[in-house]
Parts: C-alpha cells; sequence; structure tokens
C-alpha cells in the first residue's frame, strides 16, 4: 500500500510540474526573452535618432557627439554601427559586427531587422532605418550580449527545478507518513486477526491509532471477536458440562451394576461383566472428551523448550516397553530448541509414540527424527506399521476417528478417536504445523513443524 | 473391554474386615448414595448417609467421610473445611470435576484424598484403606510376596535386601498389584489406582511402567500380563 500511496503522489507531482511548472518556465523565458528584444530594438531606435541629424547633414564629425549623447541606452558591451543611406560605415565598434550588406539593405528600405546570432554570446542584432522626418538617411544597428538574457533565463529554470524537487521530495515524506499512518494500524489489526485465527481469543485490536475508518474496523473486529469468543467458551464449556453431568448418572450405574453382580448366577454375571465394560468405554469417552474439551480451550504460553532433550527423555520412557516387543526405537537428532507450551509436547509425543508401538510389528523400528531449517524444527515420528491410505491420512486428525480394523472394546484409549485430534490441537495452538505421509519400505511419518526457538 | 468375573466383585466382609469402622456417605443423588450405603455395609464398614451439607454438619462422629462436593445447600469446599474444624475423621471428596484446580482445592481444603465419578468399589475401598492407613501408620503392615516387600507408609520396595529406587507411579502401580497377589486387575482399575482415576492420554503407558518396572525388579516374570485383562503378580510357587 505505501508503494501505491507514493506512486498516485509521486505521479500527481510529476503531472504538476510537467503540466504547470514547465511550461510557466517556457513562458517566463519567453517573456524575458521579448522583453530582452524590445529593449535592444528600443536602444537601436534611441541610437538612430542620435545618429539622425548628423546623417542627414553628412556631419560624420558631430555623429561621435550624437553617439556620445546615445551612451545612456547603451548597456554594458552593446556593440553599435552606423551606416549612411547609401550603406556605407559611418561608424562601429571596436568588435567586428556580422552584419550582412542584405541586412542592411533590408534597414534602409524601412524594416527593422532583428536577427539571433548563431553564436549565442553574441546575443540579438537589431538593425532600424533612421529617420530624419520621413525620409531614411541611415541605419543603426544595436549588437546586445545575451549573457544577462541567459542568466536570468538560467536562474529562472534553477529556481523551477529547485521547486520541483522541493515538491517531489515533500510528496514522497507526505506520502510515506500517510501510508503508515493508514498502514500501520491496519497492519497490526492483520497481526491481531492471525492471532484470533490461531485461537487465541482474548486478543482485540486497538482502537486508538489511525483514520476513522481503520478505528471503525478495529471495533467491528472486536466486536466480532467478543462474540466469537463468547460462542467458542459457550460451547466448550457446553461439551465440558455435560462431560461433568454425565459422570454422576455413570457412576449410580456402575456402583448399582457392581453390587448386582454378586448377587446373580455366574451366567448373568458374564453380561454384567460385558455391561461393566460398556461403562467404562463410555467412562473413557467422557475422559477423552474433556480432555479435548481442555486441549481446544488451552492459550498459547510459548517458552523455549529444549525439544532434543524431551524427546530423548519420552524415547528413554517408552524403551522398556519397545524392548519388550522387540521394537527398535530409534532417535536421530540434532541440538533443536523449539517455542512451546510447556506439556504439550510431551503429550503429543507420547500419543505418537502409543500409537506408533501399536501398529509396528515385533522386530520392526520407530524413528523419532529432529532437524532444524531456519526458524523452523522439524519433528518426525517414523513407524514400520502399514502406513495410511490417502483418505485415512485425511480424516486422522477428526475426533472419533479410528483406524479401520482397530476394536473399539480392545483397548479403551487409543481407539477412543481422539488422541491425533488431541496432538493436532496441542500442536497447532502453539503456531506448528501436523500432516501425516507414507515413508516407502517404512510405515507412517508424522511430520510436526515447529517454530524454533528465538534466539 | 472384557472383565473376568473376579475383577468386579466387591469384597465381601470377610476379605477385609474393618472391625467395626464407621464412614459417613454425604452424598444428595439418592442413587448413588444408596448403592454406596449397601455397597459398604457388604464390604464391612458401619455407615451412615447425609443428604446435604447440615445434615452431614449433624451427623455422628465417623472414622471415614465421603464428601460429594456438589451439595446443593453448602459448597463442597467450604464443607469440607467447617468437617475437618471439628473431626479427625478421614475426608474422601467424591467429585465429577476432574481439573487439577479442583484437586488442589480439594486437598487444600482438608481433605485427605479425592475420587473422581464414575469409580467403583474397588477403588473406593482401596482409597478408605490408604486414607486409614495413613491417619493410623501403626496398623499398616508390610505387603510381603516371596522376596518383594512394599512398604505403604515409608513407600519403599525392597527385593530381599536390595532397595529398589521407584517412581511415584511405579510405587502406585506395584502397591495396588501387591495389595492382593494372584488376583488380576484390569488395565482400567490400575489406570483408576494409580493414575488418580481419571488418566487420559494413551493407556500404554500403563505398560510403559510396568516395562520398566520389571526391569528395575529384576525378575521379568513377577508381573504377569493377562492377556485382554491386565497385569497381576505371580503367584509363589
Amino acid at each position: 500500500m505505501t508503494r501505491r500511496i507514493l506512486a498516485a503522489f509521486l505521479g500527481l507531482t510529476l503531472a504538476l510540474l510537467i503540466g504547470v511548472v514547465v511550461p510557466l518556465g517556457v513562458m517566463a523565458s519567453a517573456h524575458d526573452r521579448q522583453a530582452f528584444a524590445d529593449q535592444t530594438v528600443s536602444a537601436s531606435a534611441a541610437l538612430a535618432s542620435a545618429a539622425e541629424e548628423q546623417l542627414a547633414d553628412h556631419e560624420h564629425g558631430t555623429l561621435i557627439s550624437g553617439i556620445l549623447g546615445y551612451r545612456p541606452a547603451l548597456v554594458g558591451n552593446d556593440e553599435i554601427a552606423v551606416y549612411d543611406k547609401s550603406g556605407h560605415v559611418v561608424i562601429r565598434g571596436p568588435a567586428q559586427l556580422r552584419v550582412t550588406p542584405a541586412q542592411v539593405a533590408a534597414a534602409l528600405s524601412g524594416q527593422t531587422v532583428q536577427q539571433w546570432q548563431e553564436n549565442p554570446q553574441d546575443g540579438l542584432l537589431v538593425l532600424r532605418p533612421a529617420y530624419s522626418g520621413s525620409r531614411i538617411v541611415g541605419a543603426a544597428v544595436v549588437q546586445r550580449a545575451a549573457q544577462p538574457l541567459s542568466q536570468q533565463v538560467a536562474s529562472l529554470w534553477l529556481g523551477l527545478t529547485l521547486t520541483g524537487l522541493a515538491a517531489i521530495l515533500l510528496a514522497t515524506t507526505l506520502s510515506i507518513a500517510l501510508a503508515r499512518w493508514v498502514g500501520r494500524p491496519l497492519r497490526r489489526l492483520d497481526t491481531t486477526a492471525n492471532r484470533l485465527g490461531a485461537g487465541e481469543l482474548t486478543v482485540r485490536a486497538s482502537t486508538q491509532m489511525g483514520p476513522p475508518e481503520t478505528r471503525h474496523l478495529a471495533g467491528t473486529f472486536n466486536d466480532m471477536a467478543g462474540r466469537l469468543e463468547a460462542l467458542v467458551g459457550s460451547h466448550r464449556t457446553l461439551v465440558a458440562d455435560i462431560s461433568h453431568q454425565l459422570r454422576t448418572p455413570l457412576a449410580a450405574l456402575r456402583l448399582r451394576l457392581e453390587l448386582l453382580h454378586d448377587d446373580v448366577d455366574p451366567a448373568a454375571a458374564g453380561e454384567l461383566d460385558g455391561a461393566l465394560g460398556e461403562i467404562a468405554r463410555l467412562s473413557r469417552l467422557v475422559d477423552g472428551l474433556l480432555a479435548v474439551a481442555r486441549a481446544e480451550n488451552t492459550q498459547p504460553a510459548p517458552v523455549t523448550v529444549d525439544l532434543t532433550q524431551l524427546a530423548a527423555e519420552r524415547v528413554a520412557i517408552w524403551s522398556p516397553l519397545a524392548a519388550e516387543r522387540h521394537i527398535q526405537l530409534l532417535t536421530s537428532s540434532s541440538q533443536a530448541s523449539v517455542a512451546a507450551t510447556p506439556g504439550h509436547l510431551e503429550q503429543v509425543l507420547d500419543n505418537l509414540l502409543a500409537n506408533a508401538l501399536d501398529v509396528t510389528p515385533h522386530g520392526g523400528q520407530i524413528t523419532v527424527a529432529i532437524r532444524q531449517h531456519h526458524d523452523r524444527v522439524r519433528l518426525e515420528v517414523i513407524d514400520s506399521g502399514p502406513g495410511m491410505t490417502s483418505a485415512q491420512r485425511d480424516q486422522a486428525f477428526r475426533r472419533f476417528w479410528t483406524q479401520p480394523g482397530d476394536s473399539p472394546s480392545r483397548d479403551t484409549t487409543s481407539s477412543s478417536g481422539l488422541g491425533l485430534a488431541i496432538v493436532h490441537r496441542l500442536i497447532t495452538v502453539d503456531g506448528g504445523t501436523i500432516e501425516l505421509s507414507n515413508v516407502p519400505d517404512s510405515g507412517l511419518a508424522v511430520q510436526i513443524d515447529l517454530h524454533a526457538a528465538p534466539g | 473391554m472384557a472383565v473376568g468375573p473376579d475383577e468386579t466383585a466387591v469384597p465381601r466382609a470377610n476379605e477385609n474386615p474393618p472391625t467395626g469402622l464407621h464412614v459417613l456417605v454425604i452424598e444428595d443423588d439418592p442413587a448413588i448414595g444408596r448403592q454406596l450405603e449397601r455397597g459398604l455395609i457388604r464390604a464391612g464398614y458401619g455407615v451412615s448417609r447425609a443428604a446435604d451439607g447440615s445434615q452431614a454438619l449433624l451427623a455422628d462422629p465417623a472414622d471415614v467421610i465421603l464428601l460429594d462436593l456438589g451439595l446443593p445447600d453448602i459448597d463442597g469446599l467450604e464443607l469440607c473445611q467447617r468437617l475437618r474444624a471439628r473431626s479427625s475423621a478421614a475426608i474422601i471428596a467424591v467429585t465429577a470435576r476432574s481439573e487439577e484446580a479442583t484437586r488442589v482445592a480439594t486437598l487444600d481444603a482438608g481433605a485427605d484424598d479425592y475420587l473422581i465419578k464414575p469409580f467403583g468399589f474397588v477403588e473406593l475401598l482401596a482409597r478408605i484403606r490408604a486414607v486409614l492407613r495413613r491417619i493410623n501408620p501403626i496398623e499398616s503392615g508390610q505387603l510381603r510376596h516371596g522376596s518383594l516387600t512394599v512398604d505403604p507408609r515409608t513407600r519403599r520396595v525392597f527385593v530381599g535386601d536390595r532397595d529398589i529406587a521407584l517412581t511415584p507411579k511405579e510405587f502406585d502401580l506395584l502397591s495396588c498389584l501387591a495389595e492382593d497377589p494372584g488376583r488380576a486387575l484390569t488395565r482400567q482399575e490400575i489406570l483408576e489406582r494409580a493414575w488418580g482415576g481419571h488418566w487420559y492420554g494413551p493407556s500404554k503407558v500403563l505398560d510403559v511402567h510396568v516395562a520398566s518396572l520389571r526391569r528395575k525388579l529384576g525378575d521379568p516374570a513377577l508381573i504377569e500380563t493377562v492377556y485382554g485383562i491386565g497385569y497381576r503378580l505371580a503367584s509363589i510357587e
């Protein structure tokens, strides 16, 4: 936006300079030139009238004093010459004047001749007839050097150029200031919107900056964020409330069935066991929903976490179980620290390692890899299970998704279908991303990209 | 989850005679209150009930108080503090809310332990025994099983003369298995006992601790996997 405002301002300024200032300069310099010519012409008239009497009397001797009378009209180093009516030079200054006989003839025939000399130094040549009454008695010639004129024109153009540059500078400064005034609050609003989008629902925009429209926009944004927060809050409270409310009847049911269990014959007791199993499943589900509600409700509070050390600790904790199952648990990590909310990555790794151990056959291996690339750190957990189809990968982060063939009654936790949903939430709340892909000759790779810790 | 008939049975009075101990059940939900009363009587305890806070404050003294925190008339934590002020009974708070803050607040208010709904009798009775042991350490017996000794009071474990350093979770896991050697505990039961009821996360965390416990005890066969059910301490020939 800064660029556009700058372009608009500079465009307008240049248009004004070209459309108005340049013609003004041209006009002014033409006017100066005309004035110069007029002055030169009147100087020649003064010379002609001074020379007139003497030319009429053929008294060349008195001509000099006549010329002296003309002096006041002379400027600086005007070159002058006087011709008599037959075209002979009567008097002329020290320098040679480039006067052609045709010009003299024209002047003697009654015309006033103005000629800008080819050599710009020489300036303007004016020839005019000298009259005695109505009779032409000779011609007066004045050549006035153009230097003062060109100086005047040059300083005019210099002034105009400086004015133009000042205008461009002013336009640039103003447009940058304007762009900042308009742009900064918009950029802040953008940052705020991004944070809101990332789940930081309490964030609000400043309504004290920028043009009124932006302030109004910030106000509207804040209203929207407030409503969103209330809505999401009530939704989460609802999930949590329902889960809590379910626990009391579940407790009553469980206690009742357990007591009944002792009073019935063994065949019926078997049925009751099944019912108790279902209650256990339901309780797990309630716990799971609460865990999801909690995960979704977490506010990011990232600190610097030594991911390498954390991963090594989790791997050490899980390795006895892996060893029992004859699964190799490998790590390949370079030193990396990330910005993450404390406790999140432990949960993430526990869930991922549990899943990986579930699908990896005896003799297989699981790799935990960490590597840093600029300001991102990739954490990868690769199992040697069967992998997932792309349809399964698309669904895997949804709540209640269970891997086909995963019997819900076998293990009531890992197949509640909430583990990956929680992992996804815990990663994204800290600004990370998570993806699943199949590794050729291996199994599923879970790839997590996290922000490297600053500094 | 397949549950064997032995795992959910309420322990009979003769399995664990509590010698005339009295439990006060403070519970506003009549269904739960009645089941608790029946189950505790069956397990050999004397039981009285209160349906709200004002009744609870008028009740006869008891050895153990089961206090539901969600009562209609008095805030559960406040009642807990008032009961604690006038009685030295062991208080086990019962709540439907599992948030960390609630747990901490409950313990701060003077409760000795807490249970999160829905719980079963096995867990309830184990907790009652545990709080009684803590209040009356003289009665606490070490649990012995072959060369394994588990001391719930000092929370130490020996194999022969060797002192085994365990994490708190490993200790809780081992002690609930050692309370009744040979009996298979379901995964659910062990998670409820050792993880304060409502661990939500991969339940494989249990297998992780069992694997690490087997290593530390130096005898992988001591803790047996009961496929499809859970774990038990291997019986000794």
